[in-house]
């Protein structure tokens, strides 16, 4: 038996099953865009590191690495993401964008900037989603050793 | 179930590269790598770098303000010129700091840092050397010494503390709001730190960084290793006191005599000096090569800037005309913040530096003024008595005295914290004790109340209270220039002049045993100045003020003053033609000028040197046998106007004309005697000295009236005169000008070869402005001296007294910030030649496009 199986798991997060990868996504979605909320209300109060904390919460909750390492990023791209996306809304980053480029060396293309603050963002989530799959996997096969011995 | 050993490795191979991964993430999020800063908080979209987008949007607002007693009105016109109306003075002081800080604040604690020996704590140890050469200098010292009613008495007035406390509420008013809701500026972020207040002292200190810049300088120990390589012959004759050439001093005499008096030798040579020891030269040659290590702009090395007035008797208008275009380092953001300050006890309008509440060069209600730097010796070298069996001492009016000395930690970022001790003698701070210890006067480290002498200037209403307000001006000593609404000029060179005993040599280090101390200045009455002269004009442009009948020492040529050439051409424009107004008294006849005069002057390019050698290089020409591309490029220099404008293929050569003439005729000499010093501004070490400027002078007395002089024949060089070595020079020229351009001289635009740039304050390319082709040159009214050149007109104004039309306009814009569109809005006007008007507060607020802010 896998001893995935027998841990705890997100709400709304169960094994995919045949026929319904849209659902899937759809639900994904979902959860990326209701945690992505908390995430962006850390960074407004500077906490730049909650969408890699969340994706670690997410990675050990999560039954699945490759639903919660996608969605860890997804979090952090969209923690990272929707505040410029308001902002360039709002009033326009693109001379601030270019800006930003030029202070990093890159010439005054704004894209470079854009890109690397949205990849610090998705890095952080999947980072986070990652490290936590990743530990829960070792700690729940060595909690099923440890019952399979009592067992046996 | 059994879990096969494969899967279980697999398990934590898994587990160990995404803990490697994530401590490479974190690593980078919380400390950053190389030019990379901490990726976490300064990429946070919502308290990193990206709140530059919202920090440039400035609108129509009511913010509170701790430390108000009444509200306070800001209008900013669409340019960002803010005019500040306060119903108290206290008020007005306050919102000046507060709106300062709000678009410069980052420039602001780059200024003190850098006065204060404290930019290595933000960028670390590269700035080690600028912060080291600061603490031992004393910016900060003086600054405290001034703040805490130190040396002498000289401690701040009442009314210049008490603007200074309110200046220093406002800014930390900003620093606080900006930091509560995460809009300080970008550069903040990026380097990873956070202003501390802003005190009093700041202030000052970043009045001591000007001062600096205009007026520290290193002349005596170039003029000692030129002694020690030149001679002391040729040192002397080619490095006077008196400029050889003919130039324009605005303050002709007669002069009264009367001592002290360091006495000028005839013919306005230095006069007769010792030989320079091995040990002075050691020295000398320790503090320069430290001094040219420091970044750009910390030892004065020359000044470009103009200034002059038309009485209303010689204007169109009837009223008195007035101009003035400092020439400083142009970087983005702008040295100026332009403003008016509005409140019961001031009313005044024009630029600012930011870090400092009051208004430098502007108008009030009565006056205007501006200022160019004067140029005059404030900076001295002693050379220290010491010996053996007075270890840690030195002789000093025949006794031994122990040094002073301070410590001082400097944090570095990224390293280790630095202890420097600074030693201290009666003149100053020891310089270096390589070779011989040697300790440094400087007239910017006397404690003065220059914040009050200006917030006089702002209250003046006539040249009374002017020039009165302007005897406790002590450095940098700067020609201010006046006109006021009843149509007066008038223009005084304002500041410390120091003398020295007669048997003193100020030029060089001098004995620090006591006999060459410092033993006062100038009486104010007698220093450089003229008010409402029968000409109708007072000018200046570094020149020096006055003649050889001057009787006081004031610096000699190597001390950077001017060659005169923008004098001298200023002064051709501004005097009618002689058969119009042959007397002096030219106030009623001659041309009648306009403020549009006054534009054009200030965007003149015509180049007086060339006017005076072109024509003596193309008669040099006629005898000679010249290829068909020289005698193209000669065709191209006489029909040239000596204009440097982007377009001329002529002003390429003869800027590279007078370049090879002045190394033709001099580098034999340099190669020759070894001489240490570079004669330009590159070679074997900086001098921050321009020492061409000096021989320029002489080149062109000697060219125009000693052609055989012997400088022209140099060692291996034969005999030789000016026409000689012109003729060679110009065949080098367009040798050069065919390899580095194409072989057509009428494709050798000026734009090609000469450019400018605004160059971001903190050395950031990307938000620099240009490198682009631009006109003018070192000695024209424009100044765009260097490739590129980077130091020019920072602030045009131009004043009509009887329109009552005020103008001006600075290269930048009114925000540090590179997101905001008042970061680089009036580069172009600036560009062009072109000006602003400079509105009252009434003006603007009905002017379009205005944000008005309540500060309450």
């Amino acid at each position: 038996m896998d001893p995935a199986l027998n841990s705890p798991r997100i709400p709304g997060l169960r094994r995919e099953s045949a026929g319904a990868p849209g659902r899937l996504l759809r639900g994904l979605g979902l959860v990326a865009l209701v945690v992505a909320g908390p995430a962006i209300v850390g960074l407004v109060v500077g906490g730049w590191w909650v969408p890699f904390a969340l994706g670690l919460l997410i990675g050990v909750l999560a039954a699945r690495a490759r639903v919660a390492i996608p969605l860890g990023a997804a979090i952090g791209l969209l923690a990272w993401g929707v505040p410029l996306l308001i902002d360039q809304l709002r009033y326009g980053i693109g001379p601030a964008a270019g800006s930003l480029s030029a202070i990093l060396g890159l010439g005054r293309a704004g894209a470079y900037s854009g890109a690397l603050t949205l990849t610090v963002g998705l890095l952080l989530g999947l980072a986070g989603a990652w490290l936590g799959s990743a530990a829960r996997s070792v700690v729940v096969a060595s909690l099923a050793r440890v019952d399979g011995k009592r067992s046996g | 179930m059994k879990v096969p050993h494969t899967k279980r490795a697999l398990r934590f191979v898994n587990l160990t590269a995404a803990i490697v991964v994530t401590v490479g993430i974190l690593y980078l999020a919380f400390f950053g790598a190389g030019p990379l800063p901490a990726l976490g908080p300064a990429f946070n979209p919502l308290t990193g770098a990206w709140t530059m987008a919202a920090d440039a949007q400035v609108h129509s607002e009511t913010l509170d303000i701790a430390g108000l007693r009444q509200p306070v009105t800001v209008i900013f016109e669409r340019d960002g010129t803010a005019h500040i109306v306060a119903q108290t003075d206290d008020d007005l002081f306050v919102a000046i700091g507060y709106v300062q800080a709000r678009f410069r604040l980052f420039q602001m604690d780059l200024l003190r840092r850098q006065g204060e020996g404290r930019l290595s704590e933000v960028v670390g140890k590269a700035a080690l050397d600028s912060d080291r050469f600061e603490l031992q200098l004393g910016l900060l010292r003086t600054a405290q010494q001034e703040w805490d009613n130190g040396l002498g008495g000289f401690g701040l007035t009442r009314r210049e503390s008490a603007a200074l406390v309110d200046f220093s509420r406002g800014v930390n008013d900003r620093i606080a709001e900006a930091e509560s809701n995460h809009t300080l500026d970008v550069m903040f972020t990026l380097l990873g730190y956070q202003p501390r207040p802003w005190t009093p002292v700041d202030s000052l200190v970043v009045k001591g960084d000007m001062t600096q810049t205009l007026n520290f300088t290193d002349t005596p120990l170039v003029m000692a290793l030129l002694n020690k390589s030149l001679g002391t012959d040729l040192t002397t004759e080619w490095f006077p006191i008196q400029a050889p050439n003919a130039q324009s001093p605005y303050d002709p005499g007669p002069y009264p005599r009367s001592a002290p008096v360091t006495p000028i030798c005839i013919g306005g040579a230095l006069c007769p000096t010792a030989a320079v020891s091995d040990g002075e030269a050691a020295a000398a040659s320790d503090v320069l090569q430290r001094l040219a290590a420091l970044p750009p702009g910390l030892v004065a090395t020359g000044g470009d800037s103009n200034n002059w007035a038309v009485a209303g008797s010689r204007s169109a208008s009837g009223g008195a005309l007035m101009a003035g275009d400092p020439h400083l380092h142009l970087t983005l953001p702008s040295i100026w913040f332009q403003m008016t300050m509005d409140s019961p006890g001031y009313h005044a309008s024009g630029v600012s530096i930011p870090g400092t509440p009051v208004v430098l060069i502007g108008h009030n209600q009565h006056v205007s003024w501006s200022l160019t730097d004067a140029q005059n010796q404030q900076t001295f070298y002693y050379l220290e008595h010491e010996d053996k069996s007075h270890p840690g001492q030195y002789e000093w009016q025949g006794s031994w005295r122990a040094y002073d000395s301070v410590g001082y930690d400097i944090p570095v970022k990224g390293g280790a914290t630095q202890h420097l001790t600074v030693k201290l003698s009666v003149h100053g701070p020891v310089i270096t004790q390589r070779g011989q210890t040697t300790s440094v006067w400087w007239a910017g480290n006397l404690p003065s109340q220059d914040l009050e002498v200006l917030l006089g200037l702002d209250q003046a209403s006539d040249w009374q209270q002017f020039r009165d307000a302007l005897r406790g001006w002590y450095s940098p000593t700067h020609n201010f220039v006046y006109a006021d609404d009843k149509g007066n000029i008038g223009m005084i060179s304002a500041g410390y002049y120091p003398q020295v005993p007669a048997q003193a040599r100020p030029w060089l280090p001098m004995p620090g045993t006591g006999e060459a101390d410092v033993t006062g200045t100038i009486p104010y009455d007698l220093i450089p100045q003229v008010y409402d002269p029968p000409s109708g004009i007072v000018w200046s442009a570094n020149q020096r003020q006055v003649t050889d009948s001057y009787p006081y020492y004031i610096g000699t040529t190597s001390n950077f003053f001017d060659p005169g050439y923008r004098a001298d051409e200023i002064h051709r424009v501004l005097t009618p033609p002689a058969p119009a107004c042959p007397a002096l008294n030219a106030s009623t006849c001659g041309p009648k000028f306009t403020a549009g005069d006054m534009m054009a002057l200030q965007t003149d390019t015509r180049d007086y040197l060339a006017s005076e050698i072109v024509p003596v290089l193309i008669q040099s020409l006629s005898v000679e046998q010249l290829s068909p591309r020289e005698a193209t490029a000669l065709d191209l220099l006489k029909g040239w106007d000596y204009h440097m404008d982007v377009s001329s293929a002529a002003a390429t050569l003869w800027w590279t004309f007078w370049q090879s003439y002045l190394s033709e005729t001099f580098d034999p000499w340099w190669k020759s005697r070894h001489v240490p010093v570079s004669r330009t501004e590159s070679g074997e070490f900086t001098a921050t000295t321009q020492l061409d400027d000096a021989l320029s002078q002489d080149l062109e007395a000697w060219t125009l009236g000693d052609p055989v002089n012997r400088a022209f024949s140099a060692p291996g060089a034969g005999e030789r005169n000016a026409m000689d070595v012109m003729r060679k020079a110009f065949h080098t020229t367009v040798a050069n000008l065919g390899k580095q351009l194409g072989s057509d001289p009428r494709s050798w635009t000026w734009g090609r070869v000469h450019q400018r740039e605004l160059e971001n304050l903190a050395q950031i390319s990307g938000l620099s402005y240009g490198p682009a082709p631009d006109r003018g040159d070192a000695f024209t009214p424009l100044a765009a001296p260097d490739f590129p050149s980077t130091h020019g007109p920072s602030w045009r104004m131009v004043v009509d007294w009887g329109t009552g039309t005020f103008s001006g306009v600075y290269p930048g814009g009114q925000s540090e910030n590179p997101a905001s569109a008042w970061y680089t809005d009036r580069v172009q006007t600036w560009w062009d030649g072109l000006y602003s008007p400079m509105l009252t507060a009434g003006e603007a607020a009905t002017a379009g496009g205005t944000v008005t802010w309540t500060l309450r």
